[in-house]
């Protein structure tokens, strides 16, 4: 793969134009994207990052900086609209996004109407956005992969899923319902200090549901890691100069005192592991198995989950771990390894999703070059090769192989303005 | 936008109907204020006689003004097979299809802990006495396949199965008139898993 030099893709994604309405800090812009690579240059908080933010909004249907959708509007408009037309295999396509606040019925509400526009046609569910503009991005946070706590390697990896097969939504938002009223039965019960037999009987019912969904995700995520691992190890192999070799697996997570989701930093290695229930053990094994498994585990932890009124088994809790040359990546692994480690990764992501698109993807760089030296530079390249669309953010140019500039088109954003550049 | 008091206490309480949004909450309270005082009054006794009058029927749970309903009296209707629905308005919707000649079982609701709805405050225990006392051969649950409708289904399986009757669930398929290539990837994998022989 990587020994071949620039890829010879027949065909990449290629987004056109992006038009973005009232969308963060922009009122209204439309830019021409470049065939090859174009560089969006400005100062910090000019809004480099929220042109990618639209762009990723309209290929996943969220946005993972945004901790609430109304702070996506621009401050005192009444709506926003991101807008992009792409071609892909070789037709246009035109995906859209539309937030509009609504007047409240109490004052204080805060409603939002969200239209979703695929090729012209209307739908009010995010889903209908997901499998058309496929979108891999960059990030400087992508670090958290190694440092951060298990839920990023958990929603990196099912995103990962949700763009080669969009269903898999289905799956996430029943799994979550189902822990959600799982959840809320275990507080009951735990409040009323007892356990009745009709308390077990419905207990018995959800545990069927969260085994049922929960074994879907693992074996979904087990089967996306089983195809990313290969081509990670390749590329961290050609980066280390064969001198580091990874391995990953997958853990139904073990217990921990206390565990917050949110943000977590350091704690990232799964311990206590229960024996047999490692990616290498299950990754040949039924749906089915793997539920009964998740149904003995969760017969076990009955008692503790009921006191802490919490699911404490299943996907929602599991965790990837990563080791470089059979040592943990987040706890041995230098800074440089782990940014190397980090783009192998991400790099594995594109191969991937460029085998399902059946073309590349299109690439977003939100201020990564920075943090890469020349050596990973290179890679990066000779993995984008000249036949994938990059959009790529940057303070300035400086840093950049100059093959990167090659074609490029060049644009500088100030305070919500995009202007073209020519060098 | 000022409303006088009456005007503003009317609109607010059409709002609080399920999809009633402020307009049309309006919409109804202007409409109410054009019609004759005879037939407002008239609207009134109705809601009111419905609500004094339809309670659920002790027996089956419906909706109905005579205890026990007009379902559950009729000696036309098969009594060995009760079909389970979640709310009367499912039970509705099954006769319209008048295919159906067995008894019915409204549970009037699903499972769902975050709406405090346990099988406490569904009609559970109620069906269980009757296919323990009513000679029931066949149960029929004609439920949603949702989250919350699949965990009711697995609860009620679980009471019922022990009991030597046979517990059914109704199919899930295409649509009839449906395209095939249009329908969701879910709802092809249940219609394929509940295939049957020809």
């Amino acid at each position: 793969m990587l020994e071949s030099g620039p890829k010879t893709l027949q065909n990449a994604m290629q987004v056109k134009t992006v038009t973005l309405s009232n969308f963060r800090n922009y009122p209204d812009v439309n830019v021409s994207v470049g065939s090859g690579k174009t560089f969006l240059i400005g100062e910090n908080a000019q809004g480099k990052s929220n042109f990618l933010e639209a762009v990723e909004l309209v290929s996943t249907g969220r946005s993972a900086r945004a901790s609430q959708d109304s702070e996506l509007i621009r401050w005192g408009e009444p709506q926003l609209s991101v807008q992009v037309i792409f071609e892909r295999m070789g037709v246009e396509e035109s995906v859209e996004y539309r937030l509009a606040r609504q007047t409240a019925a109490r004052p204080g509400q805060r409603l939002l109407s969200r239209q979703i526009l695929v090729n012209g046609v209307s739908y009010s569910f995010v889903k209908a956005l997901l499998g058309h503009l496929i979108t891999v991005s960059f990030q400087v946070d992508d670090l958290n992969l190694l440092r951060g706590g298990p839920k990023y390697r958990r929603d990196w990896i099912d995103g990962v899923i949700l763009r080669v097969r969009p269903t898999f939504l289905d799956v996430l938002q029943s799994f979550a319902k189902v822990i959600s009223q799982r959840n809320r039965l275990l507080k009951t019960i735990c409040e009323a200090k007892r356990v009745t037999v009709s308390d077990q009987d419905q207990l018995l019912a959800w545990d069927k549901q969260l085994a049922r969904f929960g074994s879907q995700i693992i074996k979904e995520r087990m089967r996306l890691l089983s195809e990313l691992l290969p081509r990670a190890q390749e590329n961290q192999s050609h980066l280390s100069g064969r001198r580091e070799s990874l391995q990953a697996d997958y853990y139904f997570k073990a217990p921990e005192p206390k565990e917050d989701d949110s943000r977590e930093y350091g704690n990232g290695v799964a311990e206590d592991l229960p024996p047999a229930s490692s990616m290498s053990a299950l990754l040949e094994a039924e749906e089915q198995e793997v539920a009964q498994i998740l149904m003995r585990l969760l017969k076990e932890r009955r008692r503790e989950e009921i006191a802490r009124k919490q699911s404490l088994v299943g996907p929602h809790r599991d965790d990837i771990s990563l080791t470089l040359n059979d040592s943990s990546a987040v706890t041995f692994a230098s800074q440089g390894q782990q940014r190397s480690l980090v783009l192998s990764l991400k790099l594995a992501e594109l191969e991937r999703l460029t085998e399902s698109c059946g073309e590349s993807p299109v690439l977003l760089l939100d201020d990564v070059m920075a943090e890469l030296d020349a050596g990973r530079q290179r890679l990066l390249m000779s993995a984008v090769g000249d036949n994938t669309q990059t959009i790529i953010t940057t303070t300035h140019l400086a840093g950049f192989e100059p093959s990167w500039l090659e074609g490029a088109t060049i644009y500088s954003v100030a305070a919500g303005a995009i202007e073209k550049v020519t060098l | 936008m000022h409303f006088t008091r009456p005007l503003a206490k009317l609109i607010e309480e059409f709002q609080k109907f399920p999809g009633v949004g402020p307009k049309s909450a309006q919409r109804m309270a202007f409409h109410i204020l054009s019609l004759s005082s005879e037939n407002v009054h008239g609207l009134a006794s109705a809601i009111v006689d419905a609500k004094d009058r339809v309670k659920h029927c002790s027996r089956c749970f419906h909706y109905s003004a005579q205890d026990p309903c007009e379902i559950c009296a009729s000696d036309r209707r098969d009594r060995h097979t009760i079909c389970v629905v979640a709310e009367p308005r499912d039970l509705i919707a099954l006769e319209r299809t008048r295919e159906y000649k067995g008894s019915y079982h409204v549970l009037t609701g699903l499972i769902s802990p975050m709406e405090g709805k346990g099988p406490e405050q569904l009609s559970i225990r109620e069906l269980i006495h009757r296919v323990d006392s009513e000679e029931v051969k066949e149960v029929i649950l004609a439920i949603s396949p949702t989250v919350e409708g699949d965990a009711t289904v697995l609860y009620l399986n679980h009471l019922l199965k022990p009991l030597g009757i046979k517990v059914t669930r109704i199919a899930f398929g295409l649509p009839v008139g449906g395209d095939l290539e249009y329908a969701d990837d879910v709802t092809l994998s249940r219609a394929m898993e509940g295939r049957r022989e020809i």
